[in-house]
């Protein structure tokens, strides 16, 4: 898939663990960790306005878009 | 959700139960063929004609006159097609309880698009246009038999009955309309369960 979540990164730069993230962002750990596994396939605004302001980052520091090869 | 919920864990105990009366209602059949039918047939070996008495009349709706002269050929035709009637009767409703209960379950757990909602709605449709084809089949059958054309062609209209413990799994066209009504509403599902992975993999 063309976009990529940069998530890992992010929380990795911020010392965040997942849980404390899933707590702070509202959101279930299964459902963050979704990310890792590739089955996410969209995401709420609503989402990644509050995964930003718990990160303290922009979207584009989260999403990443690579061409696919077909490109 | 949790009406559904309630009211599919129901709708599973009502199953089970004309379930059960489906089965008695079966047994009652074979044992009427039995003692009305195959005991009639032996007590008149070789003859060419049996007389019908009240006491041949039974459950499993005999369509001869009572003091009707037949021919023994005509009443063993009879016999077998009311038995082939009896299974038809339980191995459709056997069927339609079965693949109900199979689209009940995942909606006891408040989960009514998983996946296999559609395709067992798509089976439930299918399945009851062929009940009300080879149930007209089998009805056309019994009425080229019987002197009361007409009565028996009438039949062929009568919607399913549930009498006390009695269930008369009789042919309607009302079950090709559910049929396909029930195939439609597997398309609606079919998109409703799309929907449902979409959701599932926002984030």
């Amino acid at each position: 898939m063309p976009i990529i979540l940069r998530l890992d990164r992010v929380m990795a730069d911020r010392k965040m663990s997942l849980n404390e993230l899933s707590e702070r962002v509202g959101v279930s750990n299964v459902n963050l960790s979704k990310i890792k596994t590739g089955k996410i396939s969209a995401i709420r605004f609503s989402t990644l306005e509050a995964i930003c302001e718990v990160l303290d980052c922009q979207p584009g520091d989260i999403l990443e878009y690579t061409p696919s090869e077909k490109n | 959700m949790e009406k559904l919920k309630k009211l599919s864990k129901v709708m599973n105990v009502v199953f089970k139960l004309v379930l059960l009366i489906a089965v008695i209602q079966f047994g009652r059949c074979l044992v009427d063929l039995w003692t009305n039918g195959i005991a009639v047939l032996k007590e008149n070996q070789g003859a060419e004609f049996i007389k019908i008495s009240d006491y041949t009349l039974g459950n499993c709706g005999w369509h001869f006159l009572n003091g009707q002269k037949i021919e023994t050929s005509y009443f063993i035709k009879g016999i077998v097609l009311e038995f082939v009637e009896a299974v038809f009767n339980l191995v459709g409703l056997v069927f339609l309880v079965c693949t109900s209960e199979k689209l009940l379950k995942p909606m006891t757990k408040g989960q009514p698009y998983n996946g296999t909602a559609s395709k067992t709605l798509r089976t439930l449709g299918v399945g009851c246009i062929l009940i009300c084809v080879a149930g007209n089949v089998i009805a056309y059958l019994q009425a080229a038999r019987s002197s009361h054309i007409l009565s028996e062609i009438r039949r062929i209209f009568m919607p399913v009955t549930l009498t006390g413990i009695e269930v008369n799994f009789g042919v309607s066209l009302g079950y090709l309309f559910i049929g396909i009504m029930t195939f439609v509403l597997s398309l609606v599902f079919r998109y409703g369960e799309e929907l449902q992975v979409q959701a599932d993999e926002t984030l």
